[in-house]
């Protein structure tokens, strides 16, 4: 299963090198992780070439399971003393079904019954759940490469 | 997703017996799982919505690895529980999914609130994606004889549930969730009224697949009508039969029907197959919304008051 693109964020990109894999368990040791309690984990905790870190899932098929995945990761990183400062769900439109209890509004995800943003703690403070489809990131990469991304994020 | 299990009533019963019923049920699904392919490890009680980043909260946790302690936990405090609260609730049974060395984390959940249960179903088994895991019907369709456990699944739940004021009434295995318009996710249903059911499961997709020529034809006619002639029909039947061998889908017949993909691509063929060769041909000589719609209003016009 070949994985998605992270997401440019604020004209920029991880740096290649710090793309942590969380579902190899020498990650999560050297993120002060416990692979024990590490089961429910999103993807990708991924550093920003502007030291910004981001949580990001992009497997799963239900944004239920998505949310709660990204939810659990930013515990156990935040109980670890790491930052987290954007959390990302990659996946294809919201379904159908699902429509009836998420919706998409700027790329922000937010519950419909609450008519509020999804929102995961970060430790005493909380991010607003952001949700992009692979061609959206597709998109931006041109946009990227095209212009100004590349120089900034070296 | 991975299984999602609706139930119809088989009886007029309050609130609190339904929710019985539905958590003796989840334990009948779990039991058949456990210490096989699921371990259990806690059980949560959340009110409103089954995470707190959803705007949940979480209103009790047991740990237990056995789910008939879990359940009786769980009945003891819904018994203190007033009728408003528990229609709010959702009920998760937490463990792992291990198989060969994989351990994967996953749930049993019941959906008592009204707004999670119509996306969700009465009863969600999923696994949280891992690795080359997307959902739980990867672990299953990776047993020896997936065929074979997904039939005695379905039989030890309508064993399990005989006698309760709910039956089964339609279980679909899918990588995430079932959608009415889009089969293809699909790796096996349980329906109840053998292979008409299963017309009706293609024919909404194809209705709400938002094809104009479909959707003009579609919208006068009655589905029940037309499940009605196109179940009855001797050519539906032979077409269907060389469909599900041509998509590889194996029908378990039953009272009900439990149909079974071989490979991850048999729903879409099986779909694709179906529309073509019966529902479509079915709709092709049917008049349009627009001439129905034309007619009525004819022969209202031609209508004259009795003088």
């Amino acid at each position: 299963m070949t994985r998605q693109k992270p997401p440019v964020i604020e004209g920029r990109i991880p740096n290649t090198h710090e793309i942590y894999n969380l579902d190899d368990p020498d990650v999560q040791n050297r993120l002060g992780l416990n692979p024990e309690v590490c089961l429910k984990i999103a993807d990708e905790y991924d550093h920003y070439s502007h030291c910004k870190w981001a949580v990001i899932e992009y497997k799963s098929r239900s944004l239920k399971n998505s949310v709660e995945q990204i939810e659990d990761t930013a515990k156990q990183l935040s109980d670890a003393q790491r930052e987290i400062h954007f959390a990302i769900i990659v996946t294809r439109r919201i379904n159908r079904n699902e429509s009836s209890l998420y919706g998409k509004r700027k790329n922000i995800l937010y519950n419909k019954i609450t008519k509020k943003p999804v929102l995961v703690r970060t430790g005493s403070e909380s991010v607003v759940v952001n949700i992009y489809e692979p061609n959206e990131i597709d998109e931006q990469y041109e946009e990227y490469n095209k212009g100004l991304g590349p120089w900034v994020s070296k | 997703m991975g299984i999602q299990i609706i139930f119809r009533p088989t009886r007029v019963a309050i609130f609190n017996e339904l929710v019985i019923d539905k958590l003796k049920a989840c334990v009948e699904a779990i039991k058949f799982f456990h210490r096989g392919l699921f371990f259990l490890k806690e059980v949560e009680v959340w009110f409103n919505a089954p995470s707190e980043a959803l705007g949940g909260s979480l209103a009790k946790v047991a740990k237990s690895e056995n789910p008939i302690e879990a359940a009786n936990t769980l009945y003891e405090y819904f018994k203190e529980l007033p009728y408003a609260d528990i229609r709010k609730t959702i009920v998760i049974f937490r463990g792992n999914w291990e198989i060969d060395s994989l351990k994967i984390a996953g749930y049993f959940s019941i959906q008592n609130d009204s707004e999670w249960q119509s996306v969700y179903g009465d009863i969600e088994i999923s696994a949280y994606a891992k690795g080359q895991i997307e959902d739980v019907v990867d672990i299953l369709w990776s047993t020896s004889d997936a065929q074979g456990l997904l039939r005695n699944f379905v039989e030890s739940i309508e064993r399990g549930i005989k006698g309760f004021c709910i039956a089964l009434s339609q279980i679909t295995f899918s990588y995430g969730i079932p959608t009415s318009e889009d089969p293809s996710n699909l790796m096996a249903i349980y329906l109840i009224g053998e292979r008409r059911a299963l017309l009706r499961v293609f024919y909404r997709a194809l209705r709400d697949s938002e094809d104009p020529i479909v959707v003009a034809k579609a919208r006068p006619l009655d589905t029940r009508f037309l499940m009605d002639i196109l179940a009855k029909a001797r050519i539906v039947e032979t077409r269907i039969s060389e469909r599900l061998e041509k998509a590889m889908v194996v029908e378990v017949p039953r009272k009900s029907a439990l149909y079974i993909a071989k490979d991850r691509s048999s729903f879409k063929k099986l779909y694709e197959e179906i529309s073509e060769a019966i529902l479509k041909p079915a709709l092709k000589n049917l008049p349009e919304e627009s001439i129905v719609r034309e007619r009525i209003e004819r022969g209202l016009d031609e209508y004259h008051e009795p003088k």
